[in-house]
């Protein structure tokens, strides 16, 4: 499927403009664009590998959308999109990947970095992640959201900030009540 | 748990956050009192975030990889030891071993070459020795490989490879660097001061660049930066540090003491020499001690040969020498003698240091991480201000501490230091001139006179302490002089109650000058105080410690008691001088301003006027005092609605400001943009839109890009074409003034909610009503949030008109409703008249006209 940037870009606008056709349409050229990205490099790098899902998610948007069309906002809202978008590609595939091997292990993740936690060497399942991810979706959908856009987003907290409608400041206090919550939800499971 | 659990958490877990870090316990104790599982939830969050503090989360995802450190394979600190039996044909892996470069406790180095490969590239090969942990370090060298291997910047040594030995030896190749390290290098090629701080901030780059690629080097020092004979340093052992077991310790360090952590003492920083959590924070305390080291030729502390606890005591508590005290000949090799030369070289190099350079490597050298820089970055961008001329963010340490708050507008302190000179010029020429003028009261001449010399002598004295002979080389920031005189008036001129009090007023006109309105507020209260138990009632410098205590409570918003004592300083003017003076005059246009402030038009007025008249009086027709009055007199008579006569003060103010400040002084600016409004509101739109035009082209000539007063005219612009009709013109201008506001504010802001609406109101006449409906939801969101109550009903309205143009006239009929009701409200009786009769329009075009007779016309 071959999307010219241009097109995809007006989709963007269209949606964000109130056109909820053109939502669900770019949804699926983005999901084709992640998921080919995000099936090359899991592919090319075959085991136990870090991988870094913030990258597909730039290179989508580089590969989908004609930059100089776009403005901050339609861009914070391509790749909040993309993020979720992203999860559901990393987590399915961790799944798959599961399944195919069983006994050797989730998917392994370096999620602390992207997280934050300075002083646990530790992987993150990625499973276990998406599950704590369920969890706190339940108990505060503001604070999943924005761990969602930050982590699998690679948003800054700014864009962050613009996606979710809040001040950077907010992003900010729940990104660091978010981690901490998941980082010890995590390490409990 | 259940969400509202959570919530009861959250609320804590903030609230705990705001608390100094000693108080947090007992708050949160306090405020779950029996509630054992809330006390437990709140509390694993902050142990998280105690853990966490000072590593960098500065907006991205940059943040410090897990701890670990160990000093390796560096050259300088290899002893002797036998080689491993591997190495006996000389070849491992691919490599083909050439030499040894070095060896030491974890292992050896070689220069080593690819056997397998036509070209040959010389790498640097080390292998760990026999005993550690080999395992361990292959699975962690496996998880490191693809982010060491990625770190590609000129001024880092490539991971190339890494593997075990036939016989199950880990070893690591990297680039090969030929060079010396980075302390060796400057003392040999004898480099200044400004091309130490240059090769410094290259080496900056390189550990930023690995730190945004979340790689901590963990072990930084002279050692492990290796400047080529081209002057290119490059960085050794990036993050092998952690990749090496923890368990394995440098042979130099902690024979006892199993459970500490290796690391390289002299560079340690007093978390990794605790065992705590390492972060980039470490790497900018590393960088701060080889700075230290490269600028004195000492180190920050004397460590050599101590015991480990010991060494932790001193680098945890000690405070260092400031580099500029601690210079000992930095130009010359170590161990060379001093000659005479280099002697005055080193008072020099010492000056130099004296003060922001002391600062900034003291900033870096901070015992706790998060007050040091935030960022290897901002250290470096430090550096670069202190070359450039600029004032540092770094501060004296207790300094900061007791005026946190001013550090930020480091700037003022710069200029402060000029201005408190000028002050004291001016006030040493106004006090000898009165001192003329009165010279018929001979006694009183006299005592002001004495007066006078004392005040400045006490100020110069004051700026003594900024003389580096008296400081030994410790500058002093004009803050620093300011609140040390303070203290050094009320304490020491209790016997001179005349000369404190004239002090007093100085340094809060000071204060004032450099925005510390509560500070300047303070201190010329109590000047006031002592002028009031002193001076007769009549006094005029009574009068002016009143007008200078009106504006700086003004500044706080404190407008009756300003206006109470401005007019009691009026009345002393008055009676002192007469009623032209520019005393009186000053008195009488703040008056004027603080009448207006309180809603009394009527009354400003001819205060305005009275000023005026003063002021051409004094200063002729064309003075700058007349504008502003002028001015401010147009605002008032705009408020007034009286329109023709706003614009001619308008006009009369910038023929004015253009004759004295030129064309192209934002004042002039300023006055059209007034104008402008002026105009408009009084109907002569063409007038305005040309006069905005205007504004707009010379706001753009004046402020840089992106400007808010840019910003602010593109809006009034857009509005008023919209009015006009020039619809697609309007949006441009429009787009652009969102485009400044998102970039300046935040994204919440009114003013951005406000352009939205407008926005919004210029798309539905183009019939772009998918991004009108966009931009008047989010514009009413934010006027909802921020409780702008007069642009909320602009955006119903808007949507309103949206609704109406697509002849949706249910969706259209309650918007316009409660829009109206809303404008009446706030009594706006022109948009709800406009909104009355769009109603009356829809229900005609309805077929519903029997609904217009409810309708009561606004009041």
């Amino acid at each position: 499927m071959v999307t010219p940037p241009l097109e995809v870009t007006r989709l963007l606008h269209d949606w964000r403009a109130g056109d909820e056709a053109a939502r669900d349409q770019l949804l699926v050229v983005v999901y084709e664009e992640l998921r080919k990205l995000a099936a090359n490099y899991l592919r090319r790098e075959r085991d136990n590998h870090t991988l870094q899902p913030t990258a597909l998610v730039h290179e989508a948007y580089l590969q989908l959308i004609d930059q100089s069309q776009i403005g901050f906002d339609s861009r914070a809202h391509f790749f909040g999109a993309a993020a979720h978008l992203m999860r559901r590609i990393l987590v399915d595939h961790a799944r798959a990947h599961n399944a195919e091997k069983r006994g050797s292990g989730a998917e392994r993740l370096s999620l602390n970095e992207a997280l934050g936690v300075p002083n646990q060497e530790r992987d993150v399942n990625l499973l276990a992640l998406d599950d704590a991810l369920h969890e706190l979706a339940r108990l505060d959908t503001q604070q999943s959201r924005i761990v969602e856009l930050r982590f699998f987003g690679g948003l800054s907290i700014e864009e962050t900030a613009t996606v979710v409608g809040v001040s950077p400041a907010t992003v900010k206090r729940e990104w660091n009540m978010a981690k901490h919550w998941l980082n010890k939800q995590i390490s409990e499971q | 748990m259940t969400p509202e659990r959570y919530q009861q958490i959250k609320v804590l877990y903030h609230a705990a956050l705001e608390r100094a870090a000693e108080d947090r316990a007992p708050f949160v104790a306090q405020a779950c009192g029996d509630d054992g599982e809330l006390r437990a939830g709140v509390e694993s969050l902050l142990a998280a975030e105690f853990e966490t503090e000072g590593f960098v989360d500065s907006g991205g995802v940059k943040s410090a990889l897990p701890a670990m450190a160990t000093s390796a394979l560096t050259e300088s600190e290899l002893a002797t030891r036998p080689l491993p039996a591997t190495h006996d044909h000389q070849r491992i892996g691919p490599y083909r071993l050439i030499r040894e470069i070095g060896h030491g406790g974890m292992g050896a180095v070689y220069l080593a070459e690819r056997a397998d490969r036509e070209f040959k590239q010389r790498v640097a090969l080390k292998l760990i020795k026999r005993g550690m942990d080999t395992d361990e370090i292959i699975a962690r060298f496996r998880h490191e490989r693809q982010i060491l291997a990625a770190l590609d910047h000129p001024n880092i040594a490539r991971l190339l490879d890494g593997g075990t030995t036939a016989d199950g030896l880990p070893y690591f190749v990297m680039e090969h660097v030929e060079g010396e390290p980075l302390d060796v290098y400057c003392a040999s090629h004898n480099l200044t001061l400004h091309e130490r701080l240059a090769l410094f901030r290259t080496v900056c780059g390189a550990v930023h660049y690995a730190h945004q690629n979340l790689v901590v080097h963990r072990d930084l020092k002279p050692a492990n930066i290796l400047v080529t004979a081209k002057g290119v340093p490059k960085l050794l052992d990036f993050g092998i540090a952690k990749v090496l077991n923890p368990a394995l310790m440098s042979d130099t360090l902690m024979p006892t003491a199993t459970s500490a952590r290796p690391m390289t003492p002299a560079y340690a920083s007093p978390e990794q020499v605790r065992g705590q959590t390492i972060t980039t924070a470490s790497d900018v305390y590393a960088l701060g001690v080889i700075l230290y080291e490269t600028l004195t030729g000492q180190r920050p502390y004397e460590i050599k040969g101590k015991e480990l606890a010991e060494v932790a005591q001193i680098v945890c508590e000690s405070v260092p020498n400031r580099p500029s005290t601690a210079v000992v000949k930095s130009t010359t090799v170590k161990g060379k003698s001093a000659t005479a030369s280099d002697h005055a070289e080193t008072t020099r190099w010492r000056k130099q240091l004296a003060g922001d350079l002391d600062n900034i490597v003291l900033m870096a050298l901070r015992k706790e991480p998060q007050r040091r820089y935030a960022s290897v970055e901002q250290f470096s961008e430090d550096i670069r201000r202190h070359l450039a001329g600029l004032p540092v963010i770094a501060r004296e340490d207790t300094f900061k501490y007791r005026a946190g708050k001013f550090v930020a507008r480091n700037r003022l302190a710069v200029s402060a230091a000029s201005l408190i000179a000028a002050l004291l010029l001016a006030f040493v020429a106004t006090t000898l001139v009165q001192s003329v003028r009165i010279k018929r009261e001979r006694d009183r001449a006299e005592r002001e006179r004495v007066k006078a010399e004392k005040v400045s002598s006490f100020l110069v004295d004051l700026f003594k302490v900024n003389d580096p002979d008296a400081t030994r080389g410790n500058k002093i920031t004009a803050r620093e002089i300011l609140d040390k005189g303070a203290d050094k008036i009320r304490a020491e001129l209790k016997d001179q109650p005349e000369t404190k009090a004239t002090l007093l007023h100085t340094v809060g006109e000071v204060y004032y000058s450099l925005g510390l309105y509560e500070r300047s507020a303070a201190l010329l209260e109590e000047a006031l105080q002592q002028r009031r138990a002193l001076l007769d009632n009549q006094h005029p410098d009574l009068a002016r410690t009143l007008t200078a205590l009106v504006q700086s409570i003004f500044e706080l918003d404190q407008l009756e008691r300003a206006e109470t004592l401005t007019r009691e300083a009026l009345a002393i003017r008055r009676r002192a001088f007469g009623n032209e003076h520019r005393e009186v005059a000053e008195s009488l246009n703040d008056l004027a301003l603080l009448t207006k402030l309180k809603g009394d038009f009527a009354a400003a007025e001819p205060l305005y006027r009275e000023t005026i008249a003063v002021q051409r009086k004094l200063s002729g027709n064309e003075s700058l005092d007349v504008a502003t009055t002028l001015a401010n007199l147009g605002v008032l008579l705009a408020d007034k609605k009286d329109f023709a006569g706003a614009e001619a003060a308008d006009r009369e103010a910038l023929a004015i400001r253009r004759k004295v400040l030129g064309a192209d002084a934002p004042d002039v600016a300023l006055t059209l943009h007034n104008l402008a409004s002026v105009l408009r509101r009084n109907g002569d739109y063409a007038g305005a839109e040309q006069t905005l035009r205007e504004t707009l082209a010379l706001r753009r000539k004046i402020y840089p890009e992106a400007h808010p007063q840019t910003a602010l005219t593109l809006h009034n612009l857009g509005t008023l074409l919209r009015d006009r009709q020039k619809y697609a013109e309007a949006e441009t201008c429009l787009r652009e003034a969102l485009a400044i506001r998102l970039k300046t504010l935040p994204t919440d802001h009114s003013y951005i909610g406000r352009v939205r609406i407008e926005l919004g109101r210029v798309l539905v006449p183009q019939k772009n009503y998918a991004e009108a409906l966009t931009q008047f939801n989010e514009g009413l969101r934010i006027a909802q949030k921020v409780s702008d109550k007069t642009y909320a009903p602009h955006a119903l309205d808007g949507l309103g008109d949206l609704a109406f143009a697509q002849k949706r006239f249910v969706e259209a009929e309650p918007l316009f409703l409660k829009s109206y009701e809303q404008y009446q409200t706030l009594k706006d009786t022109e948009r709800a008249q406009a909104v009355r009769e769009k109603l009356v329009k829809l229900y005609d075009a309805w077929g519903k006209p029997e609904k217009t007779a409810p309708l009561n016309p606004p009041q």
